[in-house]
């Protein structure tokens, strides 16, 4: 007898199973990686947790209704000042997208010419790569305002027909949970509209074809076929969301203040969890003081609720795949008889007798055109608010840009009309180099090892690891970007010190790193799979072995959306906030860094030091940084998107 | 086992109480067969008999996915392929799938890979050796002027054609047909029928098909199977007009003939 | 020709036909697809339209139905008439309600096999009894007595066979003019698929029905009349043209045309 255990184990002595090893062995340390970064965070932060935790009682921290790490007497640390913030701003931000989420995202799949659907979805998916920075800024200048003097008296005046003192009591603080909730909520529509579109999409044309063919209309078909099939997609969609919002730092930390108060009212001052953590990190505590510590218990309890939803939304991700996606007939072991005698059915049949049913298909169509009104509104309030809020940055910073602007120190400018962001552009060339430096190695060859080589292993535990590590994968992406800040803290600027000269270029680039690897592991995964089986077999089957179909048929294949998910990551890291106001980047420095072990700006970091300005002129720098910024992205956005379009060869194998 | 006589032939393949796995599930259960030299054998059945399967066995297709393994012998031969390194089997046994699968390469390319990973360097040789796979496969002067061009640009019997081709350069010792036909239409089938036909004498080939007619017109040896069993193994026109098992003869005589 | 042909029908020809087809031609975004097809599809019988792939029959399949006006840039010209009504006046619905339609792989809904059923009748605003018909459609396919004791279980717990009878029977429901059929038996192996045949032999006594299909052994066996569509080339372009259509012993045995010989003959040597 022969068992694939004992093949497998067997060496050769030729020269192209050394290769072959070579290569599983080096990918799969690669693969490694991923895991040493869950355990490093876990490790971290459960023993700065558990520092925490001895001077302050995990009871106090359930129950005590006050949070004042400041104070020197009588420190409270109660969690849930900071968790009822989150749980109002996320709420908030919910009730906008998950309604406009879902209605975009069924309109793109089944109603949207397709015309208009290569304007509409770019549009909308553009959102998500707008650094959150600049749309916590345009919250908190634009909006804000906006609602205080035009919108709430209009409110007032409504409500005070009903209940004038209620009215009367309403006002607007200039920080305020409200508009941080509505931002999120805007930013998050395009999240919840894709993996619903998708959802919707990967339903097998031939229901739509079967309920059409049955006379149902488009709408019919929807709500009664596709929405059903669809709907662990959709409750997935809305659990991976709510996990994005719990997270979302940039935002509620500059739109929605920095009070932490016990409060509920959704018109004033707020500190999420996130946007505490960003604040606490900015006043630099020293790295052993209690203060530092509960930004690391604060950090695991964000980082623990966005896990347990993460995997909950994957979950019932999973379900859905395997219930709609998977092709289903029942393997009956007993063949069909092809000689049973056919019943009589002469009275049976009752063909073209129409009037057994009514007509009112006027009345069935117009629910059709009722729900695209509707999406057509919903895109045009998306589409309003990326115009509007560009628009604004524009006409804000369009005076202050020039060739000087882009290429002086700002140490070379007397006054702030002269100011420059050479050093952050510099910067932040470097901070890309030193990420990307680390992570598409190790990101491209992981994915590499975990598409085309783990499933491939003939062991019993492979195919389990393998599934542990794609949930694993899916809740790194998924961790607030703002916890990898606190990683990098702990262990680049801190731990690995005597390397890295605590908080310079290098600990910046690596902790950026640690946060685009999970997406460019799953950008090289998804392109990996999408390179037809039959593809791999072809190569197979002239006796190539694995490394060869990987390396001369799998890889060239799968190149371009690989070098697509890479640029999306660099827009990523290009516009990543958070993590680098953690790690500690400078909101000045008088010089262009000329090696990794320097002090550094960056642009984004840039845009939030001078837009919080109160002199009006670096107000308006800022807004041309974002205007800089912005132009980078897009460029790059629009590169990735190409690239993917041009892979749609492949699909006609 | 049932054993055929015929002067002229020589057995090229054996395959000796064979079973095979999915997990715990025998997918394939102590089947013995023989495929004789220069012939070609069909394998016909009905969905999930295990005849797809049983091709895939001799590539050792199986391989690439977890979970599966093999008992019992698939002589090549008077080497067991089963304990051979499943690329030196792939390098001896050529393979055509259902759909057709070119490399996203020009039509050069496409044969010119699988003898380059045979260690073939001299472009003189890759050359002619190319050009007399496409002869073989009968594509020859369809594509002459334009090797250059993508594979794809080709038409669904055409790309089979060069599928054909491409297995064919390395001149394998036995060649597997997965349904090659299924997804062509009847004239690019009937193109590919002949070209099988034409390779009788030089190639032993072992064929799975959905198409009873298809069996009868091409095949020298028909093997019937029904749930992961090999029912009977005979001469084409056995099988067909004459078979020995009821089973055999109520799945043939379902489709009319 | 090693098949078997069915007795040649007397009554073609004698009712109205159930749709006529006058210069139709269906193109895809400004290309040609199918051109100038005029043909009459008769009555309570059955018709088998073959030809080489991209010959156009499934596309004028779907055209019947109008399923193609769920595709953009399809366009139809000509005159296509069900029951004497150019079915493009008509409302799409009703279209779809009058001619039934079933597929090239089984496609029931993802919900019990009663459900599969019952949720076209609803939609329609069925006025008899839901419960009836539902019996009664799974009675005419012969699923009925393999199924009664698990209407509420899934429909994809069902064989591939079995869940194209179901969708036969979904369309049966509607009580349909016509039922089209678009190679209903290529995703089924021999034995599901003779099991169908036999019952379109017995369903074209009381139904229009028109199959698409690739197996000329399939339409030899099942049809009463066939339609077959060649493929033109022009500088490159392919497209679909009706090349004759007749009596199933005519097209097979005395084609009037050498294509349809050279077609009906090149897979039997």
């Amino acid at each position: 007898m022969t068992t694939s255990q004992d093949r497998s184990s067997r060496g050769s002595s030729s020269g192209q199973s050394l290769v072959e090893l070579t290569s599983r062995f080096f990918l799969g340390g690669l693969a490694f990686v991923p895991t040493l970064i869950v355990l490093a965070l876990v490790g971290l932060m459960g023993y700065e947790c558990f520092l925490f935790f001895n001077e302050v009682s995990f009871g106090d921290f359930l129950t005590a209704t006050e949070w004042t790490p400041q104070f020197e007497e009588n420190r409270n640390f109660g969690i849930q000042v900071l968790l009822v913030s989150t749980l109002i701003v996320s709420g908030i931000a919910l009730l906008i997208a998950v309604p406009i989420g879902i209605v975009i995202g069924i309109y793109l799949a089944e109603y949207a010419p397709s015309r208009l659907r290569v304007v509409v979805k770019p549009v909308i998916e553009s959102l998500t790569g707008i650094p959150t920075i600049v749309l916590g800024y345009f919250a908190y200048l634009t909006i804000s305002p906006v609602l205080a003097d035009r919108v709430l008296p209009q409110v007032r005046n409504l409500i005070g027909l009903f209940n004038q003192e209620f009215a009367d009591s309403l006002s607007l603080a200039p920080f305020n949970g409200l508009c941080a909730g509505l931002v999120i909520g805007l930013i998050s529509v395009p999240v919840v509209s894709s993996l619903v579109e998708n959802g919707i999409r990967n339903i097998p044309d031939r229901l739509r074809e079967g309920s059409a063919a049955l006379g149902m209309t488009k709408f019919e078909t929807l709500l009664h076929v596709l929405l059903p099939a669809a709907l662990p997609a959709i409750v997935g969609a809305v659990i991976l969301v709510t996990s994005r919002i719990f997270g979302e730092t940039m935002i509620a930390a500059v739109a929605g203040g920095a009070e932490t108060v016990l409060r509920f009212n959704p018109l004033e001052s707020m500190s999420t969890m996130s946007a505490y953590i960003l604040n606490a990190s900015l006043a630099t505590p020293s790295l052993d003081s209690i203060e530092f510590r509960s930004i690391f218990a604060v950090g695991a309890v964000l980082f623990l609720t966005t896990l347990v939803l993460n995997t909950a939304g994957n979950i019932t991700e999973a379900i859905y795949r395997q219930q709609v996606i998977a092709d289903q007939v029942a393997k009956v072991r007993v063949a069909d008889n092809p000689y049973v005698a056919l019943p009589d059915i002469r009275s049976l049949i009752v063909a073209g007798q129409q009037d057994g049913f009514r007509q009112s298909s006027a009345v069935r169509r117009s629910l059709d055109w009722v729900f695209q009104g509707i999406s057509l509104i919903s895109v045009f309030l998306v589409a309003a608010f990326l115009v509007w809020m560009l628009g604004d940055a524009f006409l804000k910073g369009y005076q202050q840009l020039s060739w000087a602007f882009l290429t002086s120190l700002p140490a070379s400018a007397r006054d702030s009309e002269q100011l420059g962001i050479a050093a952050p552009i510099v910067g932040s060339l470097w901070l890309m180099a030193v990420a990307f430096a680390f992570a598409v190695p190790v990101g491209v060859g992981a994915g590499m090892f975990l598409e085309e080589y783990l499933p491939r292993l003939r062991y019993g535990w492979a195919r389990k690891v393998n599934a542990g590590i794609e949930i694993l994968m899916a809740n790194l992406a998924a961790v607030p970007s703002i916890v990898y800040g606190l990683l990098g803290v702990e262990l680049f600027v801190r731990l690995l010190a005597g390397v890295t000269q605590g908080r310079t270029i290098l600990s910046g680039g690596l902790t950026l790193a640690v946060v685009i690897l999970p997406l460019l592991i799953i950008a090289t995964r998804s392109a990996l799979r999408d390179v037809p089986n039959s593809l791999r077999r072809a190569g197979y089957a002239v006796g190539m072995s694995s490394w060869q179909v990987i390396f001369f048929v799998t890889l060239p294949a799968a190149f371009p959306s690989i070098f697509s998910g890479i640029i999306l990551a660099l827009s990523t890291a290009l516009g990543e906030t958070s993590a680098l106001v953690a790690i500690g980047a400078k909101a000045f420095v008088s010089f262009l860094p000329e090696n990794v072990l320097q002090e550094f700006m960056a642009l984004p970091v840039q845009i939030y030091f001078w837009a919080t300005s109160p002199d009006p002129v670096t107000q308006k720098n800022g807004a041309a940084t974002i205007v800089v910024l912005a132009g980078i992205l897009l460029f790059l956005n629009v590169v990735a998107l190409l690239l993917r379009s041009g892979r749609s060869k492949l699909s006609r194998l | 086992m049932e054993v055929i006589q015929d002067q002229d032939t020589q057995v090229k393949a054996q395959v000796r109480n064979f079973s095979f796995f999915y997990g715990k599930n025998k997918a394939i259960k102590d089947v013995n067969l023989q495929v004789l030299d220069c012939k070609v054998t069909s394998m016909i059945g009905p969905s999930g008999c295990g005849k797809t399967t049983l091709l895939r066995c001799f590539n050792r297709m199986h391989d690439l996915y977890p979970g599966t393994h093999y008992e019992g012998e698939i002589l090549l031969e008077s080497q067991n392929l089963l304990a051979l390194d499943p690329i030196e089997v792939r390098m001896r046994i050529g393979m055509v799938f259902q759909k057709p699968n070119p490399f996203p390469k020009s039509i050069f390319e496409n044969i010119a890979y699988g003898l380059r990973i045979r260690g073939i360097k001299d472009k003189n040789v890759i050359n002619e050796r190319v050009e007399r796979a496409l002869r073989d496969a009968a594509i020859w002067d369809e594509v002459k002027d334009r090797l250059k061009d993508m594979a794809f640009n080709l038409s669904g019997g055409q790309q089979q054609r060069l599928c054909i081709a491409r297995a064919l350069a390395t001149d394998p010792e036995i060649l597997l047909f997965d349904e090659p036909t299924s997804a062509l239409d009847p004239i690019a089938t009937a193109s590919i029928e002949e070209l099988v036909i034409n390779l009788k004498g030089k190639v032993t080939i072992l064929i799975v098909t959905h198409n009873m007619q298809q069996a009868v017109r091409i095949s020298d040896y028909t093997a019937f199977m029904y749930i992961g069993e090999l029912v009977e193994f005979n001469r084409t026109d056995v099988i067909f007009n004459n078979a020995a098992q009821q089973r055999t003869r109520e799945y043939v005589s379902g489709q009319f003939g | 020709m090693n098949t078997q042909i069915n007795e040649v029908r007397s009554d073609i020809g004698e009712e109205a036909p159930a749709f006529r087809l006058e210069k139709m031609s269906i193109a895809y975004s400004g290309n040609v697809a199918v051109s100038g097809v005029t043909l009459n599809i008769p009555q309570k019988q059955l018709m088998a339209l073959i030809g080489p792939s991209g010959c156009g029959k499934s596309t004028i399949l779907r055209s019947l139905c109008r399923l193609n006006d769920l595709i953009p840039g399809v366009e139809v010209s000509g005159r296509i008439s069900l029951f004497h009504e150019d079915i493009r006046q008509m409302d799409a619905i009703a279209v779809h309600r009058r001619v039934g339609m079933v597929f090239q792989r089984p496609n029931p809904f993802p919900k019990s096999i009663y459900e599969n059923i019952a949720l076209g009748l609803r939609v329609n605003g069925y006025r008899g009894r839901i419960d009836e018909m539902v019996e009664r459609s799974l009675q005419q396919v012969a699923l009925w007595d393999e199924v009664k004791d698990r209407l509420r279980s899934s429909a994809l717990n069902l064989s591939g066979g079995q869940q194209q009878r179901l969708c036969i029977a979904r369309a049966l429901s509607l009580q349909p003019e016509v039922i089209l059929m678009d190679e209903p038996c290529s995703a089924l192996d021999p034995i599901a698929s003779l099991r169908i045949d036999n019952l379109l032999n017995q369903l074209k006594q009381y139904y229009t029905l028109v199959v698409v299909t690739h197996n000329l052994q399939q339409a030899a066996r099942i049809s009463d009349s066939v339609a077959f569509f060649n493929t033109n080339n022009d500088n490159g372009r392919i497209y679909g043209t009706l090349a004759e259509y007749g009596p199933v012993v005519q097209v097979f045995s005395e084609p009037q045309k050498k294509e349809t010989y050279d077609y009906v003959n090149a897979r039997s040597n």
